[in-house]
């Protein structure tokens, strides 16, 4: 997908999207240690189109999708899909069905026990959905299965057979917007580029908008328009794939950046600041910019104040240094 | 004289459904401090390959054909009893998932302890000593916490880390790498990568890096083995495999592999899927797949030495 700067309507909203796990209470039920796990997020995303979400483990980036997806309810902020907060309507299921997800991990997310055909049955049931054999067989066709596959159990198919089935199962309630979180992290090269292949396909057909959620840069890069960055739950660069790529401003995604091997043993891998530093603790947070441990860039007042993400133009970071 | 030399090695798995055959046929040997690469897709037979070497494959349901030489002597014939001297101090081998290969009940201080109080006649409090070593030598920092941490306490770099520290503690003259930066984040994966290449220079003991990143491997490694099915079918120096690939499967992997650098127009995968290693063809294993096949594919390639120290097996060279 290429990133135009055309005039399409946002699909998706995120306006300061804050998600924090209570870890431990007192006696009186303070919080006393919490995780913030998603922190003041925003950003938009344009119908039609994939946004790319980077970070590395950690970072929030699941957690920020499973939020959108219903699955978690944020502690603050706002969600609109189509202008309409979803937060607020999480029971309305005509509405929150036209958002669903594929997951990480083909095999887990299946059920051992249920046929293609049931797999795909359950989700037409739960959404009212007609669910005669002719309709789930042209849902397995979409997404390159055949009828033969019909009562097959997951343990009967292929890694990547099993996420086409997740895919199927996520086609058949007809979405508009798609969290893909880490879809082919868990496939080999050859079937991640079929899968990727297909999502794009898909899009191209049916007008898919989709959050793809994935820490292959290389990957991100093929598939997204536009790629936001995160670090311990904030993002901290958008751009277009592209721009990303070339123009790289914050600090952190230099590193990512710097860290991904390139296939050509004439071309040497020069690493920008791969250090032994963890990254902090989502727990408990410090004042200041998140990534001041790890930055070889760092002032004073990287210390004091948390550099703010704030969306404008198409190129928006959050770092003291570039702002 | 190669350090470890492997010679008609093959493992079959016997199942109630019909024999599997992991490894065939395979020769290859490893010089000092040399920094070996292993590629293929999963279920090529790289990683059942490697354990062979360190005879960590059952051996009631599995059958281990061929010579696996380490400095002349052979691994397969050797007893139990003797082969336990040699794991882990001279050769030792490190996992994927370094959450299931740590055991979650023990310090990290005792697990890298335990290879010096098992190998060697140090007391307690000297192998800690030692222990503490290793772990900051891996770059791991506050080690005096670290060694009374449990794995759960630290993150998957620094478990990957410890590891390799309870790998390399005694100093092994090769260390097999299985997949070991397949679960870590890019970030952590170039760490591990420098910290591999570093050891290898100060200790000069070799690698056998086994991966399905085809990328990676140009940063790491000095020579290639591509495995296909179970079978060697390329082999080659780094600079030669990238800039020069013979066989239509490494052609075929590295034209699939997305570069961050460039960005391409649009990603070809290598067609159908890999192939079922309980029903082997009689010709070809790449055949169902190749774009360059011949009708001479049916019968089965041999692999032909291309060069020095270039082995290719493929009709069609």
């Amino acid at each position: 997908m290429k990133y135009e700067e055309k005039n399409l309507e946002n699909l998706l909203e995120v306006k300061n999207l804050s998600k924090k796990f209570l870890l431990k209470k007192s006696f009186f039920g303070k919080p006393i240690k919490t995780l913030q796990a998603v922190d003041k997020v925003s950003f938009k995303i344009k119908k039609g189109q994939t946004l790319g979400l980077v970070g590395e483990t950690g970072s929030g980036k699941s957690t920020l999708g499973r939020c959108i997806a219903g699955l978690y309810r944020p502690t603050s902020g706002d969600i609109l899909f189509k202008d309409v907060d979803i937060v607020a309507r999480a029971e309305d299921k005509e509405l929150t069905k036209k958002i669903q997800m594929i997951f990480q991990d083909p095999y887990s997310s299946l059920n051992p026990k249920m046929t293609a055909k049931e797999t795909i049955e359950e989700a037409l049931k739960i959404n009212n959905l007609p669910k005669q054999e002719d309709d789930i067989i042209s849902i397995l066709e979409k997404v390159g299965l055949t009828r033969e596959y019909l009562d097959r159990f997951p343990h009967e198919l292929s890694g990547g057979q099993c996420q086409r089935l997740g895919i199927a199962r996520t086609l058949a309630i007809d979405p508009e917007f798609i969290i893909c979180d880490e879809p082919i992290s868990a496939l080999d090269i050859s079937n991640q580029i079929k899968i990727v292949n297909l999502l794009e396909e898909l899009q191209n057909s049916f007008d898919l908008t989709y959050l793809f959620i994935a820490h292959d840069l290389a990957m991100v890069r093929q598939i997204s328009a536009e790629i936001a960055v995160m670090y311990l739950g904030s993002i901290v660069e958008k751009a277009p794939a592209d721009e990303l790529y070339i123009n790289a401003q914050h600090p952190y995604t230099k590193e990512l950046i710097s860290a991904i091997p390139i296939p050509d043993p004439n071309i040497k891998s020069k690493y920008i600041n791969i250090s032994n530093k963890e990254p902090a603790s989502p727990i408990n947070l410090t004042q200041g910019c998140k990534y001041q441990n790890r930055c070889m860039y760092k002032k004073d007042i990287c210390l004091r104040a948390e550099p703010m993400f704030i969306e404008k133009g198409f190129h928006s970071v959050a770092c003291h240094l570039v702002n | 004289m190669a350090l470890l030399e492997v010679r008609n090695l093959s493992v079959t798995f016997d199942f109630l459904e019909g024999k599997v055959q992991a490894v065939r046929d395979v020769n290859f040997e490893i010089e000092k401090g040399e920094i070996l690469g292993i590629v293929g897709e999963s279920g090529c037979g790289k990683s059942v390959m490697a354990k062979s070497i360190m005879r960590l494959i059952c051996d009631d349901y599995c059958n281990l054909a061929g010579n696996i030489l380490f400095n002349d002597v052979d691994l397969l014939t050797m007893s139990e009893e003797h082969l336990q001297k040699i794991r882990g101090n001279f050769i030792s081998m490190a996992f994927q998932n370094p959450l299931s290969s740590l055991n979650p009940v023990l310090t990290i201080g005792l697990q890298v302890a335990e290879p010096f109080l098992i190998h060697t006649d140090m007391s307690r409090k000297d192998a800690f000593l030692k222990a503490q070593e290793m772990i900051s030598k891996v770059g791991i920092s506050d080690p005096e916490t670290r060694l009374l941490q449990y794995p759960h306490q630290i993150s998957g770099g620094m478990r990957q880390r410890v590891a390799i520290a309870m790998a390399l503690a005694l100093e092994p003259q090769i260390l097999i790498a299985d997949e070991v930066t397949t679960a870590l984040d890019v970030t952590v994966q170039a760490q591990i990568i420098e910290l591999l290449k570093k050891l290898n220079k100060e200790l000069s003991s070799s690698i056998m890096f086994i991966t399905h990143d085809l990328a990676l491997l140009t940063n790491i490694c000095h020579r290639v083995i591509v495995m296909y099915a179970g079978q060697i079918v390329e082999s080659a120096s780094v600079d030669e495999l990238y800039n020069d690939p013979k066989h239509p499967y490494t052609k075929s992997l590295l034209q699939s592999i997305p570069r961050i650098d460039k960005k391409k127009k649009s990603l070809t995968s290598i067609p159908g899927s890999v192939i079922d290693l309980r029903d082997l063809p009689d010709g070809c294993a790449f055949f169902a797949r190749c774009s360059f096949r011949k009708d001479v594919c049916k019968t089965s390639p041999e692999l032909q030495q291309i060069g020095a120290k270039r082995f290719c097996r493929c009709h069609c060279l």
